[in-house]
């Protein structure tokens, strides 16, 4: 079906080519007035025409124009003044451009329409396809991260095809999502970060103020981003061929440094004399525990399991073939990418295949028509290091924490059943990784396409009606099957289960809009433009969910999909009932907008929409969103007329509003759902129940009320380009997710009720620094600031949140969302190292069944807190928090704020070299201020769980014997509850350097301590590009006309303080509450790539 | 134009409002007798799980008491053995989620109570249709009366709201007086006794006969309900446990509903075999007992975290490989009963078994475990041969039998009338003598005083109701948790060190038969591992030393001075090596003595805190109170 369509599409554009006019061919070169230098990409096209060229690496043109000796050819270039040409019968052109910075034509769109950037008065960023070449990457997140001022993005972890957080300008929402709206080719496209290729991208604008996206009111206050798809151009039916393709590997980037098998021999020993468990050492000595036996593991190769697990050279190819061409009236872009990635982890694959086809055909004079057909499919394999939501199904543990050897006579892919049965019944089992991933098997499919078109018709001068219309069917699968070795197989009568998930969103979007456009509006200083649209946007939402258990043991998943009805419960036992829901969503807006500039200096722009939702109740539906901006182009001043300083001055301020409506739907009436069976009889009788959600028939939009104050500045002829906006965005009648009070029987309730504050500055240079015919060297740096502040709650003043990142309801609060605090304020316990000998009363002590014995550790002296949340008698060594409600306590009294999650700022700095036919791109990005909350440390160096490995940094630890002699150093007797041990000072010798506590051994280990919360800051040398132009000389004989190789290194390097894998992490994103948790995600790589851009 | 107009707003407005197809609103709800049935039924789902009667409220919260204790270990662990522990503070996780699962069955209920009286069928239905209507109106009465009684029996006083929350202009409750709620509840209750049909009349509105409430169901939980309303509490105002003045009035309405239920026989009464309650209808996942002896149980099952219990799998006897047994029998509780109460033996498990169902393992005094819901009793299915372990059994809670209706009925007449009738002392031998093999000259002596009659109760109330979360709430409402726990310890620490007397009688409850706490109690117990049979134990008709049970000498005598021989297995002569530690087990100070309710404080631990997170969600609650 696919290979029959796209065959048609090429029929289609070729018969549409071949319609060709008569035409003569010329060529020539098109220089810098100054400097002499060639220009590069400068567009050459016939005035009045489509017909049109850009010039190459050297300069140089060819083009077939119209044989009319009347014709004018017209030259562009950013940056400089344009030149026309006549064209009389001259064959040969060498044109010398002017710089003029005050020709800063770049077009932005601004949602239904596109203005140059000079006369733009809202702060966007934009970004094209001339800055994503040098970023081979399959990930369009990965290719944006740290390239847009105001933009930051967490690519939450590192395997193929991880989702991605995007924020504009902070966080706005508390409790809900904080993702912008994406606009592809002018349609609504939610999932628009994996469905579109990054080779098919020509321009991203984002939109970031109010002013600039109240346009799309709804949904409009977490910003917009509009992404705008190559297509065809005139190019009088030659068709053009690129080809882009490259293959690369990745590493694992980091290691986690664990004990060896000796020190993790040392560390069960220690932990069996704390406990008197023997159960693990008893493996590993002779009988008796005889600790000379131990010495014997010195020196014992181990193995590394995360480089079993991880240590493959992933292999990743991408190859992509477009199709481009036209006519003046005729022009199309087909394009076909395909991705194949292995993942660092044994069996996890990412593979992906997109097709992309715009067509664009001018019908007569007054019509013109387009259309896009997308679609994707996508499939992820592999269970990665977790799944989000629970700590049980953790591959991380396994890879990190299984012991660094083996016992004899086991190989590294066998089961050990004893060491499994180490941890009975708490889920935390021992599994030889190897053995595990494989028992936990996980497929991702998801496929999209997508079909939209558009019209624009000329009804009278100046006035254009245009419309557009997109379908988009998003359809997911997945699949996961749990073998015997997994533990939610262990709880169903050993035998595997399965769960299959299907959804689809399918979203129909509709706007017309009607342009009235005069640029010499009244008297020819002023121009004038007016748009006036109307939008319907409705999405379906579907889903269905499986769940069966009792599969016989023995199948492949496959097989087992293949046969849902070999699942069959035992009798006495029931399979789950399957789940599906259905949610319509409309949406139907209206909107307009006027811009008024007069005499190229002062810019008017206003903008309202108006929105109807479904999602709010019958008298809450419509929201209101008017904004107004203004510019100032001081630089078109009589008074700037004699300075050489500026090239480019404009002052900009828009004040404006956009919504958000991002709850769940239909919130605002009471409802009933299944899923509260009551079993009468031992079967399920139906049982429907409100959910945890208290509906709120007052619920309505959310708005965002933003100002924002640009500067826009060119120095040197434009060499030197600045861009300074200072922003201050409160949102009011936030759509909070707030927790009530329990004796409503709901844990929340959206609500209107918060507000939250954004304030930023972002900074955005680009300079030219040499530009000269064999060397140039550009530089793009960017910089944005911002501090978040919750400005109010309603009526609470602070709410916890639980990442629950070691298990969803148990254990205190990891999190706080508080007033007059940022969102993602971690809370926790504030660590203060180990109780000290020096902190007890001692008093002499013998017994001779402890002859080793001299002293009792009696009680805690005053002003030595004690730890209430220790789940094991306190002796000299126990985990010390501290106390700074000073009751002499340590509780969930003395938490306090410990970390944020949000950066301070965040940016990029991009620096370009042309040497001759060589270009090299250097690319670095940065966070500052930000923490981490790296849990796997928390689990890593605990004890909790029997015979796990440890972080060597445990290796620093208290101990409790004496590690040369294997002896009691201390010991805790019951009954009556007594510790004893050596003396003070016989203890500090052996553990007075000791850095850590005695690991612990109580669930309490996952209590929220600032110990896990790390700095995130980092400089990541994110991508160094090296690449080669083939001369045109050479190519021409080839028929080509482009030809380059390159090498890429992604993520080569990372300067940070950070101890886990990667400081860019956020791993339990079920709730928005709990940004940067780092737990069992999976660790990022680092990548080698070398691909070639061709075009014919 | 304007007509044009009207019909374009018309179309706008029918176009951002399509049908939200997967959620049901309440008037879709309340439209039919089915759907209703099915939001009643989610009123009852609240009953379930891990948040209700699946294991925290039969399981956490009813320990430590002089009958059982919670998970066992000396771990301060801010969880469930800190609540056994009486350890409390508001920082302990385990108290939020049950409380909010309270209300939300609360809720589900104020819905069904606010919608189901206002359909059209409820008044113009048809008979059978308005039947069912009332009869799940007054289901949703009881259940709701169940949610604000368990809260208050742990918690004193909580808020109170009686409408839907949709409905409530301000959702920040204050706490209300627990008599306030109470008195509520003993009206609504009222209410639904005549709502509901008697079990056996289910079928004129429809209903099959399931573990759905009934009138007797109803009348049993307002006895209940009313003597604690009549007993002691924990008051935030004095601090201290008192009851009020008028709390005989309290005690007549139990009385009243008692007498009601015991002049329908017809519709529940004793079960003729008490072990047959447990092994076949709650183990044999049956839940119709043809004596209606159980009047309320909670169904579980569907093996969720939601609608399951872990019954059996969190409590109970180790099974093959598979444990439980987080909750320990007292040895004092174990030698409260006589030698020929088979309440024992169903109560108290001092083995495991082996998945042959023959090969058992006999344990030390200290590792004792409750045996109602017993894995090798499982039928329907039966306990899964694979060496797994399951998580949920689909094991049913009891909330109330027949029996306590019976020593209901005699308590509050004792109570009101300062001495026992004849028929509280026929009532409270019913219940003996069911539980003595239906020999009733097995049956312990019952006096006719009024204290001595209390005390009887006391004990018979112990040895009935062991494991099914009853005790401590009732030590609490006669205010004598404080002096069980001082006496169990001392009793705990007299049978660690095995002199001079195993037990010092009880001051607070009728002492057991001399012989179960005198000085001869063994101090080894020998069994028979390949005994094949049921749970039958050694017993003086089997012959002295000679053991045809599980156990091959008297629990009751010392230990003979040579091993004795194990006669399973005929002919055989050698002696049994297989033996545990009994009476004088330094295991008795480890697990129980040193570590036993070793916080607990009269005036304070009699209710549990409020969780911090709770207060802080809600200003308008208050604080702690009885010092928390």
């Amino acid at each position: 079906m696919k290979k029959n369509l796209l065959l048609m599409m090429l029929v289609l554009a070729i018969l549409f080519v071949k319609a060709q006019a008569q035409t003569r061919q010329i060529s020539g070169t098109v220089i810098d007035k100054s400097t002499k230098d060639p220009l590069v990409s400068a567009a050459v096209t016939v005035k009045g025409t489509s017909t049109g060229t850009q010039t190459d690496i050297n300069g140089k043109f060819k083009l077939t124009v119209p044989d009319k000796p009347e014709s004018v050819l017209v030259f562009h270039s950013v940056g400089y003044k344009n030149r026309e040409e006549p064209l009389v019968t001259s064959t040969s052109f060498k044109i010398s451009m002017e710089s003029d910075s005050r020709q800063l034509d770049e077009v932005v769109a601004i949602g239904y329409a596109s203005v140059r950037r000079s006369e733009l008065p809202g702060a966007v960023s934009s970004i094209t396809n001339k800055d994503l070449k040098d970023v081979p990457t399959n990930s369009l997140a990965e290719a944006l991260e740290g390239r847009l001022a105001g933009v930051q993005i967490t690519v939450s972890e590192g395997a193929p095809g991880a989702p991605a957080d995007i924020n504009i300008r902070g966080r706005n929402s508390i409790t809900q999502s904080g993702s912008p709206l994406f606009i592809v080719d002018g349609i609504q496209v939610d999932n628009a970060l994996s469905v579109i290729s990054p080779q098919d991208i020509a321009t991203i604008d984002v939109l970031k103020d109010a002013a600039s996206t109240a346009i799309y009111g709804s949904r409009g206050s977490n910003g917009v981003i509009l992404i705008t798809t190559k297509g065809g151009r005139n190019t009088n039916g030659k068709i053009t061929v690129n080809y882009n393709a490259f293959v690369g590997v990745s590493k694992l980037a980091k290691e986690l440094s664990v004990m060896n098998p000796y020190q993790y021999i040392m560390a069960m020993y220690d932990r069996y004399k704390l406990t008197g468990d023997s159960s693990i050492i008893d493996r590993y000595t002779r009988a008796g525990y005889n600790f000379d036996t131990i010495k014997t593991y010195q020196g014992q190769p181990g193995i590394d399991w995360q480089n079993v697990m991880f240590g493959r050279k992933a292999v990743q190819q991408t190859q992509n073939l477009s199709l481009s061409g036209g006519t003046e009236k005729t022009q199309f872009n087909l394009s076909v990418t395909d991705n194949g990635q292995q993942g660092i982890l044994l069996g996890s694959d990412y593979n992906r295949q997109l097709l992309n086809f715009r067509f664009n055909q001018q019908v007569n004079e007054r019509l013109s028509a387009g259309f896009n057909v997308r679609y994707s499919q996508q499939v992820i394999d592999g269970s990665g290091t977790s799944d989000v939501g629970g700590s049980g199904t953790n591959n991380l543990r396994q890879i990190v924490r299984y012991p660094p050897f083996l016992t004899s006579g086991l190989s590294e892919s066998d089961f050990d059943p004893a060491l499994y049965a180490s941890n009975p019944g708490n889920g935390l089992t021992l599994v030889n990784p190897l053995q595990l991933l494989p028992a936990t098997y996980r497929q991702n499919k998801a496929n999209t396409t997508d079909i939209n078109g558009n019209i624009t018709y000329n009804i009278v001068k100046n006035v254009t009606f245009r419309s557009t219309i997109g379908y988009d069917i998003y359809n997911t699968v997945a699949r996961a099957y749990n073998d015997t070795l997994n533990a939610d197989a262990q709880t169903n009568l050993l035998m595997p289960t399965a769960t299959l998930t299907t959804g689809q969103v399918t979203t129909f979007d509709n706007s017309n809009t009607i342009d009235y456009n005069n640029p010499a509006f009244l008297h020819s200083k002023g121009s004038f433009d007016f748009l006036a649209g109307q939008e319907f946007y409705q999405t379906d939402t579907k889903s269905n969910y499986i769940s069966l258990r009792y599969f016989p043991v023995g199948l492949t998943p496959d097989e087992a999909f293949a046969n849902l009805g070999l699942a069959s419960a035992p009798p006495g036992y029931t399979e789950p009932t399957p789940t599906s829901s259905e949610v319509p969503v409309h949406t139907l807006s209206f909107f307009s907008r006027a811009n008024y500039t007069y005499n190229e200096r002062y810019i008017l722009s206003l903008t309202v929409r108006a929105d109807g939702s479904s999602i709010f109740g019958p008298d809450r539906k419509w929201g209101y969103f008017p904004s107004a901006s203004a510019a100032w182009r001081i630089i078109q001043e009589d008074f700037m007329k004699n300075q050489n300083v500026f090239s480019e001055l404009k002052l900009r301020f828009t004040y404006g509003s956009s919504g958000n409506n991002r709850i769940t739907p239909y919130s605002y009436d009471p409802a009933y759902s299944t899923g509260k069976n009551y079993y009468l009889n031992n079967a399920g009788a139906l049982g429907l129940a409100p959910g945890s959600t208290l509906n709120n028939p007052d619920l309505q939009w959310e708005t965002l009320k933003s100002k924002n104050l640009g500067l826009d500045m060119g120095f040197l002829k434009g060499r030197i380009q600045l861009t300074v906006d200072a922003y201050d965005n409160v949102t009011t009648k936030l759509l909070i997710n707030n927790t009530i009070p329990l004796n409503t029987g709901y844990s929340t309730q959206f609500q209107n009720v918060g507000s939250t504050g954004n304030k930023g500055l972002e900074f955005t240079l680009q300079a030219n620094i040499i530009q000269s015919r064999n060397f140039s060297w550009n530089s793009s740096f960017n910089i944005s600031f911002n501090k978040n502040t919750i400005l109010s709650l309603g009526d609470q003043t602070q709410f916890s949140a639980n990442s629950g990142w070691y298990s969803s309801s148990n254990g205190p609060a990891d999190y706080i969302v508080k007033v007059g605090q940022e969102v993602g304020t971690m809370y926790g316990l504030v660590n203060d190292g180990y109780y000290k000998p020096s902190d007890f009363y001692t008093a002499p002590y013998t017994d001779r069944n402890n002859p080793w014995a001299t002293t009792q550790y009696l009680g805690l002296k005053p002003g030595v807190p004690t730890s209430s949340i220790s789940s094991t008698t306190i002796q000299p060594g126990t985990q010390k928090f501290k106390d700074l409600n000073h009751d002499g306590k340590i509780d969930v009294n003395d938490e306090t704020v410990i970390g944020q999650a949000l950066p301070k700022f965040v940016g990029g700095l991009n620096q370009t070299f042309r040497y001759k036919n060589f270009d090299m791109s250097v690319f670095l990005n940065f966070d500052y201020g930000n923490q981490v909350y790296n849990d796997n440390k928390l689990e890593f160096t605990s004890e909790y769980e029997n015979g796990a490995n440890l972080l060597s940094i445990f290796n620093n630890r208290w101990v409790v014997s004496d590690p040369n002699t294997g002896q009691y150093l201390q010991r805790v007797l019951t009954n009556p509850t007594t510790v004893i041990g050596v003396s003070p000072a016989q203890l500090n010798a052996v553990n007075g350097n000791a850095k850590y506590w005695i690991p612990v051994t109580g669930i309490e280990y996952t209590y929220p301590q600032s110990f896990a919360v790390e700095n995130g800051s980092f400089i990541r040398i994110n991508n160094i590009s090296i690449g080669y132009t083939f001369p045109k000389v050479l190519l021409g004989k080839l028929s080509l006309t482009n030809f380059r190789i390159y090498v890429t290194g992604n993520n080569l390097g990372t300067i940070t303080g950070y101890s886990g894998y990667d400081p860019e992490v956020s791993t339990r994103r079920n709730t928005t509450l709990t940004p940067g948790v780092d737990y069992s995600a999976y660790p990022k790589s680092r990548t080698f790539i070398t691909g070639v851009n061709v075009s014919f | 134009m304007i007509p044009i107009t009207v019909l374009f707003i018309n179309s706008c407005k029918k176009y951002i409002s399509p049908n939200p197809l997967s959620t049901f609103s309440p008037e879709i709800t309340f439209g039919s007798v089915t759907l209703a049935r099915t939001a009643v039924m989610g009123a009852y789902n609240s009953l379930t799980g891990d948040y209700g009667y699946g294991i925290r409220i039969s399981m956490y919260y009813p320990y430590d008491s002089d009958e059982m204790m919670g998970a066992g270990g000396n771990t301060q662990d801010n969880d469930r053995r800190d609540i056994s522990r009486y350890n409390l503070t508001s920082n302990n996780a385990q108290l939020q989620p049950i409380m909010a699962q309270s209300y939300q069955g609360i809720e589900r209920s104020n819905l069904c109570i606010y919608y189901i009286p206002r359909m059209s069928q409820y008044t113009s239905g048809t008979t059978m249709e308005q039947g069912e209507l009332k009869r799940l109106y007054g289901e949703s009465l009881t259940l709701r009366a169940q949610y604000y009684f368990e809260l208050i029996r742990n918690w004193g006083d909580v808020p109170a709201q009686w409408t839907p929350s949709q409905f409530q202009t301000n959702l920040f409750l204050p706490k209300t007086d627990r008599d306030t709620i109470y008195n509520h509840i003993l009206n609504d209750l009222l209410i639904a006794e005549n709502l509901v049909p008697w079990r056996t009349d289910v079928g004129t509105v429809g209903d099959p006969v399931d573990q759905r409430i009934t009138k007797g169901t109803v009348k049993a939980l307002r006895a209940r309900i009313a003597l604690f309303r009549g007993g002691y509490s924990l008051r935030a105002k004095s601090g201290v446990m008192e009851r009020g003045s008028d709390y005989l009035t309290y005690y007549k309405i139990a009385f009243s509903e008692c007498s009601d239920l015991l002049a329908r026989r017809d519709e529940h009464t004793l079960d003729p075999s008490y072990k047959a309650v447990w092994q076949t209808y709650i183990c044999g996942h049956n839940g119709n007992d043809p004596s209606g002896e159980i009047m309320f149980q909670v169904a579980m099952g569907g093996a969720t975290s939601t609608s399951d219990s872990k019954l059996g799998t969190y409590n109970g006897t180790k099974f093959g490989t598979v444990g439980g047994g987080s909750l320990a029998i007292m040895p004092t509780y174990f030698y409260m009963f006589d030698s020929t109460d088979v309440r024992r033996d169903v109560t108290c498990v001092p083995f495991e078994t082996n998945t042959d169902y023959v090969t058992r393992k006999g344990h030390s005094i200290n590792a004792i475990v409750d045996g109602k819901w017993r894995k090798e009793w499982l039928t329907n299915p039966a306990f899964p041969a694979n060496p797994t372990s399951p998580s949920n059994l689909g094991l049913n809670w009891v909330i109330q039998r027949f029996s306590d209706v019976l020593l209901m009925y005699a308590e509050a007449d004792n109570e009101i009338n300062g001495a026992p009738s004849a028929a509280d002392i026929a009532a409270v031998k019913e219940v003996s003598t069911r539980a003595h093999s239906g020999n009733a000259s097995l049956v312990p002596p019952i006096p006719n005083d009024y204290t001595g009659f209390f005390k009887y109760i006391v004990r018979e109330r112990m040895l009935e109701f062991g494991s099914e979360a009853v005790r401590k709430y009732d030590l609490i409402r006669w205010n004598l948790l404080t002096a069980a726990i001082n006496e169990t310890k001392a009793n705990l620490a007299n049978m660690g060190a095995a002199t001079p007397m195993a037990m010092n009688p009880p001051s607070y409850m009728a002492p057991p038969p001399a012989y179960c706490i005198s000085a001869n109690l063994p101090k080894t117990m020998y069994y028979n591992a390949d005994f094949k049979g049921d749970d039958s134990y050694w017993s003086p008709a089997n012959g002295a030393g000679a053991g045809k049970g599980l156990w091959a000498n008297s629990l009751y005598q010392p230990a003979p001075a040579k091993a004795p021989v194990d006669l399973t297995i005929p002919g055989n002569t050698t002696t049994l090596t297989t033996k545990v530690s009994w009476l004088g087990y330094s295991g008795i100070n480890t697990s129980f003595t040193t570590i036993f309710a070793y916080a607990f404080k009269t005036n304070h631990s009699e209710l549990l805190p409020y969780y911090s997170q709770t207060l802080i969600n809600n200003p308008a609650f208050g604080g702690n109170n009885y010092g928390y």
